[in-house]
């Protein structure tokens, strides 16, 4: 179909919904789904409102049918109110065509509501809304409206109207929704999948998770690299010409998106290396820093203050990173502590292990030890050495402290402080001190 | 839990393209017979874009004339009744469309099609054989647009005049000319009016026992054992045969001549009424392509369609149809075509005088059954295992065993 012939076709399109809104026979049955879809609506809010009032969340480990119930309130409403109206326009002899195609979209969506309300039971909300408003929803939206159009016209026909003319070969209508809409769902989906089969195997077997989600990534980014060939493909290009249009694009293409692929490369080796995993605490620009997402582009983290920052990957992969994690997930941290001069060094050890024994974030193994560091200016000079998680150094060094002041505290025993002594030189008149400072000045 | 939505907000919307539906869209109706009639009209039509060139013409005509946009879209005349009770299970469909038989008389059972006795349409412009088809029960539901029957093609290139009677035909036959037919009961229906057969009596029984149809199988059987007689029941081969040249004779339908034209040339394909016998003519099967209207078109929409109409069948336009398309048969009597003007037209119409109309009051089960019934005994009768006397009464006792005549 040209695109004159595209014109006319959709002109022509306009023209029979435009007849067809006029019926008195299609106005009825559009104002009865229309009645029907607000009743349905007031149904689902109260039923909603019942269900918040009455029953509250179910024990952990039961089944919470509440999202499901509340989901499926609106098509169920609506499929028994179309079940109940259309007899009765029928028998007065009116089309009930469109109530039937209505009823088949209500089955299809009260099965969808159906699963999400089940689906977001088993997965976090935040991911299942994701998926819901990004793949579902929209998916579910498309197919009423090829469904709808499909009754008015002939979709095949709707799908070859060439729209414009690239590279010498005809763009149709369908061919860009493919390569769009498409393409649109198919990553989404590929995405979407790539989370589900994560979070089962790490929720249900005991698989490496870093091998896991780098196996999953890469597979993802094949999956939507065929897609986006496909959708290409379906434009119908002519290749030939694609193929001397790319290769001129190729090489400043290559230049501009070095990085992105010296990036992606370095996902890729960080995936399967494994150097760094989700959960990692490292050190990057002097901030120490969780490891949340290994990307195959970047990575992101988080400092304790939980600011996120996105980390190219070409950094990590060619420069020193300090990681707290890669062996084990401990730290040696020393907490200093001066006492007087007064004190007994073995009971300062005694007081100071036993603090922490009794913390219960410090590793008895390797155990804490006490280092006798220095012959301090005012203090004999203390260390404590504790084995903690490298993430709860700020909270756990903050408590050890606060049990040694008590623990001192109770044993008497002193922790000075810098003294200075001040000698106070009287009988010299405030103009002598002056005069010899402006000498001094002078001089120099 | 599940995002939560705004019911308010939702039933507002609804509630707001409810009540503009409803106010933007009534008033229409009330007011269209006070309105002039200019809109828009959608038809379905039967012919492909290569057979519906003139028809087309006609209707760009009339929206230059009326300002009405007509919408046309072109269903293949066997999906037409399916899309058609479909559509208007919808409350779609087209405003007008046209079909022809057997679908004329389930279309008209359906109740899916409009009276048009309320509506100026003078049915007195109409041959009789089309009038059968648009009444039912003493009312108006169709109006006929054209005809179509079987009549003889040939070769200019091999037949300088071609045969009058059927003893000339079998006689070129013999001497060598070719002669292709497309092999079965109701394309070969048009022999038993030679030897005085009909297709029903006056009571509206099968009249095949009566007379003519063992005739014409026994003739048929003679033509069949001629060398060069092309029977076969593959209606594509038969036709390729004749535009190939291997043929110089053809009895083709009326509806096929604008593609036999395309494929051999304008020049090279004749036409002429069916052979004679014994100065009975040849009763061919006819089919008329009918227009209805939809039940459920606005009335503003059906006054255009009744305008529309009249525009088709008048003899101005129904000359244009015939003459441009020389494949359809005009239905109003008041169109004269001089054969010096389109002698192709003027065997056409000369045809469709002694045509043989189904009363659509008997379809689908009258014509599926006689044409059910017929075919098997054509076969056997040709292939000899039954008598043509015996086959004829087969047929006309089965075919009232199945319409419950007695």
């Amino acid at each position: 179909m040209t695109q004159s012939e595209g014109l006319e076709f959709v002109s022509n399109l306009f023209s029979q919904i435009q007849i067809f809104l006029l019926r008195p026979s299609v106005q009825i049955q559009l104002l009865v789904i229309l009645i029907i879809l607000a009743i349905s609506a007031i149904v689902s809010r109260i039923v909603g409102h019942r269900i918040q009032h009455h029953f509250p969340p179910p024990d952990h480990g039961r089944f919470d049918w509440r999202p499901a119930l509340h989901l499926c309130a609106f098509p169920t409403t609506a499929l028994i109110l179309t079940f109940i109206i259309a007899p009765i326009l029928f028998s007065q002899g009116q089309a009930v065509g469109w109530l039937v195609v209505f009823v088949s979209i209500l089955w299809l969506w009260l099965f969808y509501r159906l699963i999400l309300g089940v689906v977001y039971v088993i997965f976090p909300n935040d991911s299942v809304r994701r998926f819901q408003t990004r793949f579902f929803g929209p998916l579910f939206g498309v197919f009423v409206l090829l469904r709808i159009l499909g009754q008015i016209t002939d979709l095949e026909a709707i799908s070859e109207i060439i729209l414009a003319t690239l590279f010498e070969s005809p763009i149709t209508l369908g061919a860009l929704f493919l390569t769009t809409v498409g393409l649109y769902f198919w990553i989404d989906g590929v995405w979407g999948l790539n989370y589900i089969v994560n979070h089962g195997f790490k929720r249900f077997t005991a698989v490496n998770h870093g091998v896991l989600e780098a196996s999953l990534t890469l597979a993802s980014y094949l999956l939507v690299i065929m897609g986006v060939v496909v959708a290409v493909g379906a434009l119908g290009l002519d290749t030939t010409t694609v193929a001397a249009v790319g290769g001129g694009l190729s090489v400043g293409i290559g230049f501009g998106l070095r990085e992105v692929l010296a990036n992606f490369i370095s996902g890729i080796i960080l995936l399967f290396e494994q150097a760094i995993r989700p959960g990692d605490v490292m050190e990057i620009d002097d901030q120490r820093v969780i490891v949340d997402k290994l990307g195959i582009r970047s990575t992101l983290v988080h400092t304790q203050d939980n600011v996120e920052i996105i980390v190219p990957n070409e950094t990590i992969l060619t420069s020193a990173v300090k990681t707290y994690t890669k062996t084990n997930n401990l730290i040696r941290w020393l907490i200093p502590v001066g006492v007087s001069y007064s004190s007994d060094p073995d009971e300062i050890q005694e007081a100071l292990l036993a603090v922490a024994a009794r913390h219960p974030e410090v590793q008895t193994e390797p155990a804490p030890m006490v280092f006798f560091e220095d012959f301090g200016a005012s203090s004999l000079d203390f260390q404590l050495a504790v084995w903690i998680d490298p993430i709860r150094v700020k909270p756990v060094s903050s408590q050890i402290r606060f049990m040694i002041w008590k623990e001192f505290a109770e044993r008497d025993i002193e922790i000075p402080f810098p003294q200075r002594d001040l000698h106070i030189r009287s009988g010299v008149p405030w103009e002598q001190l002056e005069q010899s400072s402006d000498s001094e000045e002078k001089s120099d | 839990m599940p995002q939560k939505t705004h019911p308010s907000s939702l039933i507002s919307i609804i509630l707001l393209i409810g009540l503009l539906l409803v106010l933007g869209c009534s008033p229409v109706d009330t007011e269209a017979e006070d309105q002039p009639i200019a809109g828009q009209l959608l038809l379905w039509h039967p012919f492909p874009a290569e057979d519906g060139a003139t028809f087309n013409r006609i209707l760009d005509e009339y929206e230059n004339l009326n300002g009405v946009k007509i919408v046309r879209e072109f269903i293949p005349p066997e999906e037409m009744q399916e899309e058609y009770e479909e559509a208007v299970s919808l409350g779609l469909g087209p405003d007008i469309f046209i079909i022809s038989q057997p679908f004329v008389g389930p279309i008209i059972r359906s109740g899916f099609v409009r009276e048009l006795d309320e509506f100026d349409i003078d049915t007195s412009i109409f041959v009789l054989p089309s009038q059968r088809q648009i009444r039912w029960q003493s009312k108006l539901y169709g109006v006929p647009l054209s005809m179509i029957t079987s009549v003889l093609c040939y070769n200019r290139d091999l037949v300088d005049e071609p045969p009058t009677t059927l003893t000339e035909l079998v006689d070129d036959t013999r001497n060598g000319q070719r002669l292709a037919i497309y092999s079965n009961f109701a394309s070969m229906f048009w022999g038993i009016a030679l030897y005085e057969g009909r297709l029903l009596n006056e009571s509206g029984k099968v009249a095949l026992s009566e007379g003519g149809y063992a005739e014409w199988m026994a003739q048929l059987q003679e033509i069949r054992n001629i060398p060069s007689v092309i029977m076969q029941d593959d209606a594509i081969a038969v036709r390729t045969a004749f535009t190939e040249g291997q043929a110089a004779y053809y009895v083709c339908f009326s509806a096929e001549i604008p593609t036999l034209r395309q494929a051999m040339g304008a020049d090279k394909l004749g036409v002429a009424p069916l052979p004679q016998h014994n100065d009975n003519a040849a009763g061919a099967l006819m089919g008329v392509n009918t227009l209805f209207i939809n039940r459920l078109s606005t009335e503003s929409n059906a006054l255009e369609a009744v305008d529309l109409i009249n525009f088709l069948t008048n003899a101005q336009q129904q000359t244009r149809l015939a003459l441009d398309s020389e494949a359809q048969i005009p239905v109003n009597f008041k169109v004269n075509i001089d054969p010096q003007l389109s002698p192709t037209v003027a065997a056409l119409v000369e045809q469709s005088r002694t045509a043989v109309a189904f009363p659509f009051q008997f379809q689908p089960q009258s014509s599926l059954a006689i044409n059910v019934h017929g075919e098997e005994y054509y076969t056997l009768v040709l292939e000899g295992e039954v008598t043509p006397e015996e086959a004829a009464v087969a047929i006309t006792e089965a075919t009232h065993r199945d319409l419950g005549i007695e």
